[in-house]
């Protein structure tokens, strides 16, 4: 799994969140490529998940030395995002109102974990060294999507003297992949001191996933839809998104709650010095113990919101974006950029906060091959690669945006 | 739940190792794995363990000792009967032959035409016509030709009688007839009869009977009136005269008893015999009567006859259940083969085995006789006998048929029957079955209550060793121990010995309500206690088996002076049905009050620690956390052994589990915790895992038993140890 990560990484040119190579309607036909990529912790150092992505050994020091950085609630998340649009925005020189026409394809995988400090403990160092104290998992959640979509885009221009205002909307027939969600609502586990029994309780989780076993690519379908307002003036773009309004149903999904006291003392067995005859006969049981209930479910899409506003200055060019994914374990994510307006090469700097991560510093580029053309690479966490050991994010992504 | 809980702990721990192009990290993982109670039955492997009524346990052992069958008491003997005989009635039928000399041939034989004519005209005017005279006229003889060829061509008589018989229907006297019978041809042949009648009056009769005994008689016989006088008085018109009057002789020949002859034989006993056949002499059983389980007849016969002969053997006592048909054997034995003069004699041979399973067989001799379907005289006395014992009769009948086929037979020709009763096993009998006596043993019974024990001591406050009997035998017997040895593991051998000196033990005969209706059975028991002997002493040997020998008597108690015949008959003293057989239990019970000195007791187990490939536990500290709930040290050492039992490695070694406490009634107030751990290095894991058995060793303690506070501690039902094996391990994960 982890060598696809980076196969993707490399191949996409990663970005984050949040590059700005958008759709905006400007009278012009346009092909545009996006791909992002990346983690991000609101408390795991770069250095951890390095070395957790990464083929390595996790060694004690690391694993201290995360600790420190833990809240008491932590966030982690990732995705890999891969997409392409043409849009067609028909030229109507004795109206102001234009039409837009689009279509586009893209393919998603965003999976996201909301833990506790005791969950790092438990996973990292495991319950021997906490025996005696309470470990507590409450509000863990674990989500985990992967889906494609192919969308048809279609809204109205209105161009004025001063500014040009777009409304349209993408309707997408979404293929879904995978999930995987992981609720622990209330939960704990006590080792006694000489691990004599462990005391799990577990209120109000469950755990659901699509069919693990299959071998189909597609495993549920869905709609989504997506409203797009833009208004751009000569100096000012603003862009108000809201995506993924839909769901997938997934054809073969297990479910199962978990609500539950229990004290596990150990398997009783005929003789204690038998133990993996004993213990290979439990195992057989094990499916009954556990109540799953199969079939097709609905599952709603994680949806973003996402409102984006440029300035154009003499000789900047400043922006700032606001973001927020519902029900994917994501902080309101605010970001802060300038980027120089020079004639072919437009670097720029941002800084952000929330999302996955916390605080984080990026640095991008625009490049203006010819007028018709522009290529967007960058990072939005330059701090993931310069300072690891305390960084909580690494991303980076790449845009082309043509017109024609 | 509680299981998804443990295995999803233990599937992370059992998740892979790191291998290639994987992040790994290392975790401490503490977990309880497994439980186990280990109760007494556990320690002793036994189930032979009950509860007492105050939760305290005794150990009880039940063995079968021995176990005596009925045909060890009752054999009832062969017995035989033979009889050879020859044919001792061989009979023919009587005969007569008839033959008729006329006046008219009379005269005709004098040759003399005017004597011949003058009678012509007497016989044609019916009286005498001429003068009247009266004179003796002499005649000679006339022969006549017999041929008994229908009948036989030869007998050699050992007996017979022919009665000559001489009519004389003329009107004349007959003077000095001589008649005679000789074989043809004559006058070579043999004379058999002969005889002179000096007169036989007109119109009378003589006979003479003659005796043929030891006479040979051929087939073709030639008779002959050899000479008379006719004593002629002649009346003129007053003798009647009619030339067809005449002599007619008979000869009538009967009561032949042939010694050999070859002839058409009809159908006649040759043998019959009924004998009163005794069960064997030396017998000390003395039977009314027994339902046969198995046993056969075996009968044999050998014929030198040259005839099929009909063989009916029959053995009224002998009976079918219910009909009452008497045991009967319907035979043929073939002609023997054809022989030359001069040839041995020759056999024909039959033998076969007849079943008598289900027949009951009353032993009651002649006293049978009323106890068939119709009343039978079988020993032609005159009365019906009484019942008697030990006896029985047999019929032995052999005939032949008339086939219209001429046989050879002689007197000499023998039929041999040997008939055999064989093999009897009783279902059931009754009567008096003897003082007999049986030797059990020197045997031995594994005594496995102690194997696991290896070394140690123990002292039990009490011990209840109780060998039961349970009869179903209908007679009283003694069983004498003559040896009982408890041997244990070390070869220490402790023998019984009784306080009272009385090593017999009483054993009472079994009843039924009435004859047939089954036994019911008694039991008998003798208790042994310390107070009676050294059974505590033999207990605490520790035996792993114990050997015995054990002589029993039936009826040794019996004056057998007093027995009657008539006592067996009428009520027989004893009785057996198969199957209900004298059995011999050992039943031990030992409380468990017990002191334990050192008692150590081992055990090996199976043992497997392979998991799937990848999967596998490399290293950890684990701990075993006991509960103890026995009042009793436990000094335990765990060794891991490979398929031949050698020792690879110890997981711990004389680590003490602490005794429960107790309270002033020696009773546990409450357990002891104690925690070995063991740690288990990648390598010694590597070694576990190619171990197929462990070696538990454990030694248990209470007190020394030199030592003078020491005190027997019952061992109760809830008494336990709680053990519970915790895994401390350090586990590599990988995502």
């Amino acid at each position: 799994m982890k060598n696809y990560i980076a196969i993707l990484i490399s191949f996409c040119s990663l970005a984050l969140t949040a590059q700005n190579n958008f759709v905006l309607p400007d009278s012009s036909n346009q092909f545009i490529f996006n791909s992002c990529g990346g983690v991000g912790s609101s408390g795991i150092t770069q250095k951890f998940i390095n070395k957790f992505l990464f083929p390595n050994h996790i060694d004690r020091d690391l694993k201290d030395e995360t600790l420190k950085k833990l809240n008491e609630n932590n966030l982690f998340g990732g995705s890999i995002l891969g997409q392409f649009n043409l849009f067609f925005d028909s030229k109507n020189y004795a109206s102001k109102i234009s039409n837009i026409f689009g279509i586009g394809f893209s393919s998603n995988i965003q999976g996201n974990l909301s833990f506790t400090k005791d969950l790092f403990k438990l996973t990292f160092y495991g319950n021997q060294p906490f025996a005696g104290e309470y470990l507590s998992l409450n509000n863990t959640s674990f989500n985990k999507v992967s889906y494609s979509n192919i969308e048809f885009s279609i809204g109205k221009t209105i161009s004025g003297k001063k500014a040009r205002k777009s409304l349209w909307i993408d309707l997408g027939l979404v293929l879904g992949h995978s999930f995987t969600n992981f609720e622990l609502e209330k939960a704990s586990i006590y080792t006694e001191e000489n691990g004599d029994y462990l005391d799990i309780n577990i209120e109000n989780s469950k755990f659901h996933f699509s069919d693990t076993l299959s071998l189909s690519l597609v495993q549920g379908f869905g709609v989504k839809l997506d409203f797009h307002y833009s208004y751009q003036s000569k100096k000012t773009t603003f862009l108000f998104s809201a995506e993924n309004l839909g769901g997938i149903r997934w054809n073969s999904t297990t479910t199962a709650s978990l609500d539950t006291t229990l004290r596990f003392d150990g398997i009783e067995i005929g003789s204690i010095f038998q133990l993996s005859d004993s213990v290979l006969n439990e195992v057989s049981t094990l499916d009954s113990l556990i109540k799953i209930k199969n079939g097709s479910s609905f599952k709603n899409l994680p949806i973003n919101l996402t409102a984006y506003f440029q300035k154009e200055l003499n000789f900047f060019r400043i922006d700032f974006l606001l973001r927020y994914r519902v029900n994917s374990n994501f902080t309101p994510y605010t970001r802060f950029g300038a980027n120089l307006n020079l004639s072919v090469f437009q670097p720029g700097i941002t800084v952000a906060y929330g999302g996955h991560s916390n605080l984080q510093a990026g640095i991008n580029a625009d490049i203006k091959l010819i007028k018709k053309i522009k290529i967007q690479v960058g990072t939005n966490n330059l701090l993931g690669t310069l300072i690891p050991n305390s960084s909580t994010a690494l991303d980076a992504y790449a845009g082309l945006k043509m017109k024609f | 739940m509680k299981k998804l809980i443990f295995f999803s702990v233990l599937a992370l721990f059992l998740s892979s190792c790191m291998k290639d192009n994987q992040t790994t990290w290392d975790t401490q993982m503490l977990t309880p794995i497994v439980k186990s109670t280990l109760t007494v039955s556990d320690l002793l492997k036994s189930d032979d363990i009950i509860e007492n009524t105050d939760s305290s346990l005794s150990l009880i052992f039940t063995t079968e000792l021995f176990e005596m069958n009925t045909d060890s008491f009752v054999v009832l003997p062969d017995s035989s009967f033979e009889f050879g005989a020859s044919l001792e009635s061989l009979e023919l039928p009587n005969d007569t032959v008839e033959y008729v000399i006329t006046l008219g041939e009379m005269i005709r034989s004098l040759n003399n035409p005017i004597f011949e004519a003058s009678f012509i005209a007497a016989h044609n005017a019916g009286t005498w016509q001429g003068f009247t005279f009266g004179n003796d006229l002499p005649l000679s003889g006339q022969t006549f030709d017999i041929s008994m060829d229908d009948l036989f061509n030869e007998l050699v008589l050992a007996e017979g009688t022919a009665e000559v018989i001489i009519e004389n229907g003329l009107p004349f006297d007959l003077k000095n007839l001589a008649f005679q019978l000789a074989n043809a041809p004559q006058p070579s042949g043999d004379t058999i009869i002969e005889h002179t009648f000096p007169l036989i009056s007109k119109n009378s009769s003589e006979s003479k009977t003659l005796s043929l005994n030891n006479k040979t008689v051929l087939s073709d016989l030639v008779a002959e009136l050899q000479s008379f006088t006719l004593g002629l008085i002649l009346v003129n018109g007053i003798t009647p005269i009619d030339t067809n009057d005449g002599i007619i002789a008979k000869i009538i020949v009967k009561d032949l008893k042939p010694t050999k002859a070859t002839a058409t034989w009809p159908d006649q006993n040759v043998i019959e015999e009924t004998r009163l056949v005794p069960l064997a002499s030396n017998i000390d059983v003395k039977l009314k009567n027994t339902t046969i389980r198995s046993g056969n007849v075996f009968f044999e016969i050998y014929s030198s006859l040259q005839d099929s002969i009909y063989i009916s053997y029959s053995i009224p006592n002998l009976q079918r259940p219910g009909s009452n048909e008497p045991f009967i054997i319907d035979t043929v034995i073939p002609p023997a083969p054809t022989r030359n003069i001069g040839d041995p004699i020759t056999f024909s041979r039959l033998a076969n085995s007849y079943p008598m399973n289900g027949y009951e067989f009353a032993f009651n001799g002649y006293g049978i006789e009323d106890e068939v379907n119709t009343v039978v005289d079988y020993n032609e006395n005159g009365i019906i006998d009484s019942d008697t014992i030990n006896s029985y009769v047999t019929i032995l009948k052999a005939k032949i048929e008339y086939t219209g086929v001429k046989k050879t037979l002689s007197l000499e020709d023998t039929v041999y029957v040997n008939a055999k009763i064989q093999d009897l096993r009783p279902d059931i009998a009754h009567g008096y079955i003897g003082k007999k006596s049986v030797n059990i043993g020197p045997s031995e019974i594994d005594f496995d209550l102690f194997n696991k024990i290896k070394s140690g001591n123990i002292e039990l406050q009490d011990v209840d060793f109780t060998i039961e009997v349970d009869n179903g035998i209908g007679a009283a017997a003694v069983a004498r121990i003559t040896n009982l040895t408890s041997e244990n593991k070390f070869g220490d051998q402790l023998a019984l010995t009784f306080k009272s000196d009385n090593d017999t033990m009483q054993i009472a005969a079994a009843t039924e309500l009435s004859e047939g209706s089954g036994s019911i059975h008694t039991n008998s028991s003798r208790t042994l206690t310390p107070d009676t002997s050294n059974i505590d002493k033999f207990i605490e040997n520790l035996p792993n088996k114990i050997t015995y020998e054990v002589d029993v008597q039936l009826n040794n108690n019996v004056d057998e002076s007093t027995i009657t015949k008539a006592e067996i008959v009428s009520s027989p003293p004893n009785f057996i049905y198969h199957g209900d057989n004298i059995k011999a239990n050992l039943n031990m019970e030992v409380p468990l009050s017990i002191i334990t000195d050192s008692l150590v007791l081992v055990d090996t187990l199976d043992f497997s620690l392979q998991t799937e490939e990848g999967n596998e536990v490399e290293s950890g500290i684990f701990k075993l956390l006991v509960d103890n709930g026995f009042p009793l040290d436990a000094t335990t050492s765990m060794y891991f052994l490979d398929d031949n039992g050698v020792v690879l490695d110890s997981l711990w070694s004389d680590q003490t589990i602490y005794r429960a406490s107790v309270d002033f009634n020696g009773k546990v107030s409450s357990k002891t915790r104690t925690i070995i751990e063991f740690e288990i290095s990648q390598a010694k894991m590597e070694t576990i895992k190619s171990a197929s058995q462990i070696n538990l060793v454990a030694g248990f303690h209470t007190f020394n038993l030199s030592d003078s506070q020491k005190a027997f501690y019952k061992i109760y039902s809830h008494y336990a140890f709680k053990m519970k094996l915790v895994g401390d391990f350090k586990y590599q994960f990988s995502n």
